[in-house]
C-alpha cells in the first residue's frame, strides 16, 4: 500500500519534471536570447531547484547531482556574481538535455544515470570556480565573466544559523515570517535541519523539531539581520557570521569528492558522443511523445468547474422536463417544447466543454522549437530569426503530440534546404538574418499551421528532374506548378546534393505527409522561387469528432470527413470514362483522376447509377468517389469497428445517426489502398 | 457469518453456471452458457458492413457501442429464412485474446433456461470421435429434447477474424 503511494508521487513528481524542463529550457532559451531579467532567472533557478529537491527525494541521485550543479552556476547568474554568457548557457542546456535523457531512463526502469553526466558536472564545476578566480581555469567558458565578478563592495555572504528553541512555536511565533522577512532583504538560501524530529509515536505538533541554516547575500549590515530576530532572540538559537567566499563552493566539493580523478579522462570523450546525440533530435523527441499517449493530463481547475456547473444545468432540465411529463391531464406541447430546446442547449454546450478538457494550447508543440532552431542555425552557420504566433490556438492532446514530430521536422527542412546562409543572403539583396514564422490559428472548425520562411523556395524544375530521375513522375508526364511542389511529399524524393545529418535522407517530408494524413489532415506547400516557401497544415479540432458529408450510396448512408473533400459534382458535369478493364477515371480540373465506385467496391447491390462523384484528397493522390446522393452535412463522434470486430479497409469507423442507425464512416485513404491490392492482384 | 455467505455466494455461481440459455434454429434447439448472455433484443434495423461474410449481417447500435451482427443459420450453414418477429438478438461477451468482445447472434426464437448439469453433458468427441471445428461443446437432453450446446469462442472468433474475400474485380 505504501509502495503504491510512494509509486504514484514518483510518478507525478516524474511528471512534474517535464513541467519543469520545459521552463527550464524556455528560460535559457531566453537567456541565451540576452534577456537576463530577474524573473526570467528565478523562474529558471526554480526549476532547477525543484527537480534538485524531488529527485534527491525519491533517491534519483544523478538527477540531483546534476541540477545541484547547474544551479550553483545559476545561483551566481542570479546573485549577479557573473553575467549570463552563451557558453554557459549552452552548457546549461547541455545539462538539461542528458537531464531529459536520465529522466527517460529513470520512467523506464525506476533509475537512471547517464554516460556524460560526470564529465559535465566537471564542465560545471569548472564554469563555477573559473569565476572563483582560480588560477588554471582550464576551459574559455567563463574568462569574459571573470572580469565582470563583481567585488565584495556592498554584498556581502551572510551565515545565518537559526535554531528555534521547543518552546517556540507555544509562543505564539512562525519560523516562516521570519524566514521570509529574511529573504526580503537579498538572495536567500535555505537548507532545512529536521534530524531533531522524533518518531511519530512521540510526536508533538506544539514542539518546534526544525532548524535552519541559511545563506544570505545581501548589502543590509548584521544589525539590519539580527533586528528581524529581534523579538524572539530569547526563543532561538542564533549565529550569524560573515562569510569570505562564495559559500556554495565547499558543499560542491563535498558532494562530489570521487570524481575528481575521472574529471580530465571523460571530458577528452564528451565531444564525439555529443556530436552523435544532438544528430539525431527527432528520434528523441518520438520516444517522448510516444510514451505520453494514454498518459494523465492536466486540467485547469476552470474548465472543470464549468463542466460541474454544466452538468447541474442538465440535471435541472432532466427533472423539469420529468415533472412536464409527469403532469396529470394533457401534456402541456409549448412547455415540452421549451424544455427540449433547453436540454439540447446544455447537452450541446456539455459536449463542447467535454471536448475542451483535452484540448491543449499549441504552444507546448512549438516550445520545443526555439532550441532547434538555435542549435541548427549554428550548426549550419545561418542567421535566422524564429517568429511563432498563435500559440494559444487550442488542439487536442493526441492530434499535438503526434504533430509535434511534423513540425520539427518541418522546421529542421526550413532551415537546411530554405533559408540561406548571410552571404547567399547578401546576394539576392535579402535581409541579412532570415525569417522562419510559425502561425497557428482556427478557421472553420479547424486548425491551420502555417510554417513560412523568406529563403530560396522550391525550384521547380530541379524538382521536376529528380522526380524524373527516380521515376516517381514519368518521362513524358506534364505537371502544373502546384503538382510539382507536391513531389516533396513523395516517397523516397530528397533534393539535397548530399545527405547531411540535418536532413536530406528524403524519407522526412512523406512521412511528414502521412502523419498528417493519419490524422485525419491535409498538407500543401506553396512556393515561389527566390522569395519563399509556405506549408500549410489544415487539422482537424478534435480525432473524437468530425465534421462529415452524408451521401447515399446503395440506399445506404455513408459519412465522408469533410476534410478530405475538396470538391462534388454531378457525374453529367464531368467527363467520366472508363478505361480497358473496368477501371474509371474521371477529369477533374484538368487532369484524369481515379474513380471508384463505392458500391461495386463495397459489393453492394445498386439499383441505380451512381449520380455524383466527390473529390477527396488521400496519402498517395486526389481520386473520386462515386456516390449516389450527396445529403447534408453533420458533425458525426466516431466510434471504432475494432472494438467488437474489425478495422475495415476503406471505413474509418461508425457513428450513430439521430435516429439511432448506425452510420459507417468511409476513409479515403483506404481505398487508395483497395486499389493498389486490386492492381497488384 | 462471512463464510456462510461466501458459500451461499459461490452456491449461486455455481448454479449459473450450469444454466444455459437455448434457442432455435429452425427444427435445432441449441444453447449458450447463460452467464455469457448480456442481454437480448428484438430483430431491428441493422447496418451492413462492405466486403464482410454473407453470415456477419452487419453492426447495431446498443446504447452507443457499435456492435457486430452473425447470424447463425448462416455461420451453420442451415436453411435461411425470413426474420420474423420472434427473430432475437442474443447479445453475448467473448473473450477473444484477451479482450471482451461484444457480439450479437441472430437466432429464430429465444425458448428458455435450463439447468444441465456437467455431467449430463454429453461431449462431443463421445459422439462423433473427433474434435469438429470445436463449435460445439456438447449434447444435453431436456426432456425428450436434444439441445446443442454451444461453443461460443471459437465461432464468434473465427466469424470475426475470417478476412473478407479481396474484390476480384
Amino acid at each position: 500500500m505504501e509502495d503504491d503511494e510512494l509509486e504514484e508521487l514518483k510518478q507525478m513528481f516524474l511528471e512534474e519534471c517535464l513541467e519543469n524542463f520545459e521552463l527550464l529550457e524556455n528560460g535559457l532559451m531566453r537567456m541565451g536570447d540576452g534577456e537576463c531579467s530577474s524573473d526570467t532567472l528565478n523562474e529558471v533557478f526554480r526549476a532547477a531547484h525543484s527537480i534538485k529537491g524531488g529527485a534527491a527525494g525519491f533517491g534519483f541521485n544523478p538527477m540531483s547531482e546534476l541540477t545541484h550543479h547547474m544551479e550553483t552556476l545559476l545561483d551566481e547568474m542570479r546573485s549577479g556574481k557573473r553575467s549570463v554568457e552563451e557558453v554557459d548557457v549552452d552548457l546549461l542546456l547541455e545539462a538539461l538535455d542528458i537531464l531529459q535523457e536520465i529522466l527517460q531512463v529513470c520512467q523506464a526502469e525506476g533509475t537512471g544515470d547517464h554516460e556524460n553526466r560526470l564529465a559535465l558536472q566537471t564542465k560545471l564545476e569548472q564554469a563555477v570556480s573559473s569565476s572563483e578566480e582560480t588560477p588554471e581555469s582550464t576551459t574559455a567558458v567563463s574568462s569574459t565573466s571573470e572580469e565582470q565578478t563583481p567585488s565584495v563592495s556592498s554584498t556581502n555572504h551572510w551565515q545565518i544559523k537559526f535554531a528555534p528553541n521547543p518552546n517556540f512555536l507555544q509562543r505564539g511565533n512562525n519560523p516562516l515570517s521570519l524566514l521570509r522577512e529574511l529573504a526580503r532583504l537579498g538572495t536567500l538560501e535555505l537548507t532545512l535541519n529536521n534530524d531533531c524530529i522524533p518518531e511519530w509515536s512521540v510526536f508533538d505538533p506544539n514542539i518546534s523539531y526544525l532548524s535552519w541554516n541559511a545563506q544570505l547575500v545581501s548589502s543590509e549590515s548584521e544589525e539590519t539581520i539580527r533586528a528581524i530576530f529581534d523579538w524572539v532572540e530569547d526563543d532561538c538559537v542564533l549565529e550569524i557570521t560573515l562569510e569570505t567566499s562564495s559559500p556554495t563552493a565547499p558543499t560542491q566539493v563535498d558532494v562530489i569528492p570521487s570524481i575528481e580523478s575521472e574529471k580530465e579522462t571523460t571530458s577528452k570523450e564528451v565531444t564525439p558522443k555529443k556530436a552523435e546525440e544532438k544528430s539525431d533530435p527527432p528520434a528523441k523527441a518520438k520516444k517522448s511523445s510516444a510514451g505520453a499517449e494514454g498518459a494523465s493530463i492536466r486540467i485547469a481547475t476552470d474548465k472543470i468547474d464549468q463542466l460541474i456547473n454544466m452538468v447541474g444545468e442538465l440535471v435541472i432540465t432532466q427533472s423539469m422536463l420529468s415533472r412536464v411529463g409527469d403532469q396529470a391531464g394533457p401534456i402541456d406541447v409549448q412547455e415540452l417544447r421549451e424544455r427540449l430546446a433547453d436540454l439540447e442547449h446544455h447537452t450541446r454546450d456539455l459536449q463542447e466543454s467535454v471536448m475542451q478538457v483535452r484540448m491543449l494550447p499549441i504552444s507546448s508543440a512549438f516550445s520545443r522549437l526555439p532550441r532547434l532552431v538555435r542549435d541548427l542555425s549554428k550548426k549550419l552557420d545561418k542567421n535566422i530569426d524564429l517568429v511563432l504566433t498563435g500559440g494559444t490556438t487550442e488542439l487536442d492532446k493526441t492530434v499535438l503530440e503526434r504533430m509535434v514530430d511534423p513540425l520539427v521536422h518541418l522546421v529542421r527542412n526550413s532551415l537546411d534546404h530554405g533559408l540561406e546562409n548571410t552571404a547567399e543572403r547578401a546576394e539576392v539583396g535579402k535581409s541579412s538574418r532570415g525569417q522562419l514564422e510559425l502561425s497557428a490559428r482556427q478557421e472553420s472548425g479547424n486548425v491551420i499551421i502555417e510554417i513560412s520562411d523568406d529563403g530560396r523556395g522550391i525550384n521547380g524544375q530541379v524538382i521536376l528532374k529528380k522526380a524524373r530521375e527516380r521515376g516517381i513522375v514519368q518521362p513524358d508526364e506534364e505537371l502544373n506548378d502546384d503538382q510539382i511542389n507536391q513531389l516533396i511529399f513523395a516517397p523516397g524524393f530528397s533534393t539535397a546534393e548530399t545527405v547531411s545529418d540535418v536532413s536530406g535522407r528524403g524519407v522526412g517530408m512523406d512521412v511528414v505527409r502521412r502523419n498528417i494524413v493519419d490524422l485525419g489532415g491535409q498538407v500543401n506547400v506553396h512556393s515561389q522561387l527566390g522569395t519563399g516557401t509556405t506549408v500549410k497544415i489544415k487539422l482537424p479540432l478534435s480525432l473524437a469528432i468530425l465534421d462529415g458529408q452524408l451521401v447515399r450510396i446503395a440506399d445506404q448512408i455513408f459519412v465522408i470527413p469533410i476534410l478530405s473533400i475538396i470538391e462534388s459534382m454531378e457525374v453529367g458535369q464531368t467527363d467520366l470514362s472508363v478505361l480497358p478493364g473496368g477501371d474509371e477515371v474521371c477529369l477533374f480540373r484538368g487532369s484524369y483522376l481515379p474513380t471508384i465506385n463505392v458500391a461495386r467496391q463495397f459489393q453492394l447491390s445498386n439499383s441505380s447509377d451512381p449520380r455524383m462523384v466527390v473529390i477527396v484528397e488521400t496519402h498517395l493522390q486526389r481520386i473520386g468517389l462515386l456516390v449516389d446522393d450527396i445529403l447534408g452535412q453533420q458533425q458525426v463522434v466516431i466510434k471504432p469497428l475494432e472494438k467488437n470486430y474489425k478495422a475495415v479497409n476503406g471505413l474509418a469507423g461508425a457513428t450513430i445517426m439521430s435516429d439511432g442507425a448506425v452510420a459507417l464512416i468511409l476513409d479515403p485513404n483506404g481505398f487508395g489502398q483497395i486499389n493498389s491490392v486490386t492492381e497488384a492482384a | 457469518m462471512t463464510t456462510k455467505s461466501n458459500t451461499a455466494v459461490s452456491n449461486e455461481i455455481a448454479e449459473t453456471a450450469d444454466q444455459y440459455l437455448t434457442f432455435l434454429l429452425g427444427d435445432g434447439e441449441y444453447g449458450v452458457k447463460i452467464l455469457q448472455v448480456q442481454e437480448i433484443k428484438s430483430w431491428g434495423p441493422y447496418t451492413p458492413l462492405p466486403n464482410s461474410p454473407d453470415y456477419l449481417l452487419g453492426v447495431i447500435n446498443l446504447r452507443g457501442s457499435i456492435v457486430p451482427i452473425i447470424d447463425l443459420r448462416i455461420r451453420f450453414s442451415l436453411e435461411k429464412v425470413e426474420y420474423t418477429s420472434t427473430t432475437a438478438i442474443i447479445i453475448v461477451h467473448v473473450e477473444i485474446d484477451s479482450h471482451t468482445r461484444i457480439v450479437g447472434l441472430v437466432v429464430d426464437l429465444v425458448s428458455d433456461v435450463h439447468h444441465l448439469a456437467q455431467d449430463a453433458i454429453q461431449s462431443e468427441e463421445e459422439i462423433t470421435g473427433g474434435p469438429n471445428g470445436g463449435y460445439i461443446k456438447g449434447l444435453g437432453q431436456i426432456g425428450d429434447k436434444m439441445v446443442i450446446l454451444v461453443n461460443l469462442e471459437p465461432v464468434v472468433a473465427s466469424s470475426l477474424a475470417s478476412l473478407p474475400e479481396v474484390p476480384s474485380a
